[in-house]
């Protein structure tokens, strides 16, 4: 009787789905909604017993699929390791991931989000590469410490933080809030507003069209090809350089502590440019008036004057140059008072210019 | 005329305004120094207020609500020198203390809260006030402007290019003295540098559960940050007048306490999560 029993009870069990089965059902089953809306499962709890790594080797891991209904976001939470995100136009995620068998990632799923977290049997913070292929649409929220964030053509709304890693981020739609304390972010081809940070690293934005704001302190902004009515970008120790189109209506501000500030202004410009220093300089490429405003503050109008610019360097130069002029390197401070061309403008600034 | 968004930028701050009013507002934000400066002045307080320690609560103090509640009435608890005297007076005991039951609890709480935001808010806008007159009334003396607007007429680009100092003359007030506009720097930074002392205290006890490596970056960073600050407070003091370099001041210590605060919070984070 026992032992019919035993039989029964296997017989069922092998009917049950493997959670991974549930998530892909459009309807879970009643035993899941039961278990409440957070369902935690490992993505290689199969693979324990045959495939452990005594020596901690990490082996690249079986993917999981999952099914995800629209609006559902993806969580990551890394320690070390990389975090790689590509899209595709499935309503599905492909969770793969390289770690050792001693770490296990939990899937959990909860009814707005599916988090990815490291469950290390060690007790020290395990290294992952995540690779994961994500409906465009999906929301990403992605966090790391030693980690390399990328992300390609996303769709949605992107957040990424890291410590001490790189963030990359190229094609893609949304808006992107990016911030690392020791890496660079680059970002590429993308259109959306844009928040991008970094302490110990510079910022690289190319080809972005939407509202831009970027911040360091120990490192360079560079925005090429922008196409933004509102750009903001600043450092304490490094260069801004600035390429794009000046929209009519827009507002562009660009400041540094020690270090010089590049704009490319297109030929037919129609802005307000004020240029403040303390111990600096002003240069130009082509001939502008510059009218003084107050101290150490002065102010050039180009065409209409529509759009407002607002370029500040406490010890560097600011250059004001044309588009197709090669860029000027914040070395270039040294050698600039003999070089001196005709049409070009120069304002020397300084505590001597007082005395 | 009084900037008409000035009255919103609390709801602003507590993300009460609807989409279209929050958008505007954002716009002019962008055009606005002193509103933008009220709204980080308001953002500062709030996170401020957040980080404020939880006061400890008496251990009994939920039986005897519950007790409160149980009963029904507001009842006096007995405190053991709570004015003897009065009470053998008035031929009843009665204490110094004093009992609420829970809804009166809850809204004397608001009522508290209420006060001292309504407190803060009316400081902040005074001290926000007095800031944002500061820089304008120490401006330079005319005869120090004209003297280095002479000086940098130099540039071809200059040719007829100065504008009449009218806002520096009819507002200097108060003599821009070296000494001056250092007091005027220094009310204006109290709140940063007071900012800045708490946060320094926080990090300091968080900082080991960040890795070396973090610690180091962080460091070096904050000092190429107070390099830069030292710097701005040379300038000013040597040109006391100069608004450029007074704002430049006051964003390097906004970023300082930016900087602070995100690896404070990150070593506050680390405790779960392993070393950052």
């Amino acid at each position: 009787m026992l032992a019919a029993a035993l039989a029964l009870l296997v017989l069922l069990a092998s009917f049950v789905p493997q959670p991974w089965a549930w998530a892909a059902c459009p309807t879970p089953p009643d035993a899941a909604r039961i278990a409440g809306l957070v369902a935690a499962y490992s993505d290689d709890e199969d693979h324990d017993a045959e495939d452990d790594d005594e020596y901690g080797n990490t082996i690249p891991q079986p993917d999981t699929t999952i099914v995800v209904r629209p609006g559902v976001a993806l969580e990551i939470e890394n320690f070390g390791g990389e975090i790689s995100v590509k899209t595709w136009d499935k309503d599905a995620i492909k969770i793969a991931a390289d770690h050792s068998l001693r770490d296990k990632v939990i899937i959990e799923r909860t009814g707005s989000a599916i988090r990815l977290k490291v469950k290390s049997r060690r007790f020290v913070p395990a290294v992952i590469r995540y690779r994961i292929t994500a409906p465009r649409w999906m929301k990403l929220e992605l966090s790391g410490v030693n980690t390399d964030i990328d992300i390609e053509d996303a769709r949605g709304e992107v957040r990424a933080e890291t410590v001490q890693g790189d963030i990359t981020l190229k094609g893609g739609v949304g808006f992107a809030s990016l911030s690392s304390i020791q890496g660079e972010i680059t970002v590429t081809g993308v259109r959306g507003r844009i928040e991008a940070s970094s302490v110990n690293q510079g910022v690289r934005l190319v080809n972005v069209v939407g509202a831009i704001f970027a911040e360091s302190v120990n490192g360079g902004i560079v925005i090429e090809n922008a196409e933004s009515d509102s750009v903001e970008a600043s450092t304490v120790n490094g260069p801004v350089t600035f390429e794009g189109l000046v929209s009519d209506t827009g507002y562009y501000r660009f400041a540094t502590h020690n270090g010089c500030i590049d704009v490319a202004m297109p030929e037919k410009s129609n802005a307000t440019v004020s240029l403040s220093t303390f111990s600096g300089g002003i240069d130009s490429s082509f001939p502008v008036t510059l009218k003084k405003i107050k101290s150490r503050r002065f102010q050039t109008t180009l065409g209409s004057g529509r759009a407002k610019f607002e370029l500040e360097s406490f010890q560097g130069t600011i250059f004001l140059r044309r588009p197709q002029e090669a860029r000027q390197g914040c070395d270039s401070d040294d050698e600039k008072d003999k070089d001196e061309k005709d049409g070009k403008t120069k304002v020397e600034s300084g505590d001597q210019d007082d005395r | 005329m009084q900037d008409p968004w000035i009255e919103r930028l609390s709801e602003y701050v507590d993300e009460e305004l609807s989409r279209p009013d929050r958008e505007a507002l954002e716009q002019h934000l962008l055009r606005c120094t002193e509103c933008s400066s009220a709204v980080e002045d308001l953002m500062a307080v709030r996170e401020r207020a957040r980080n404020l320690p939880e006061a400890s609560v008496p251990a009994e103090l939920w039986s005897r609500i519950e007790s409160s509640i149980a009963t029904g009435r507001l009842r006096s608890v007995p405190s053991q020198e709570a004015r003897p005297e009065r009470a053998k007076e008035s031929g009843r005991e009665r204490t110094g203390r004093l009992s609420l039951s829970l809804p009166q609890l809850v809204a004397a709480c608001l009522a508290v809260a209420l006060l001292s935001g309504a407190g803060v808010f009316a400081l902040m806008k005074l001290s926000g006030r007095a800031s944002r007159i500061g820089p304008t009334v120490a401006q330079a003396p005319p005869s120090g402007a004209a003297r280095e607007g002479a000086t940098q007429a130099q540039a071809p680009s200059r040719q007829g290019a100065e504008e009449p100092r009218s806002i520096a003359a009819s507002n200097a007030t108060v003599p821009a003295t070296g000494s001056g506009a250092v007091n005027t720097t220094r009310t204006e930074a109290t709140p940063h540098e007071e900012a800045i002392a708490e946060l320094r205290k926080a990090l300091a006890r968080e900082r080991d559960r960040l890795d070396p490596a973090t610690v180091r970056a962080l460091e070096s960073n904050l000092a190429i940050i107070d390099l830069a600050i030292d710097q701005a407070k040379r300038a000013l003091a040597a040109d006391p007048a100069n608004t450029y370099v007074k704002e430049h001041l006051a964003e390097t210590m906004r970023r300082k306490v930016e900087l602070l605060q995100r690896a404070t919070l990150l070593a506050s984070t680390a405790n779960s999560e392993g070393t950052r």
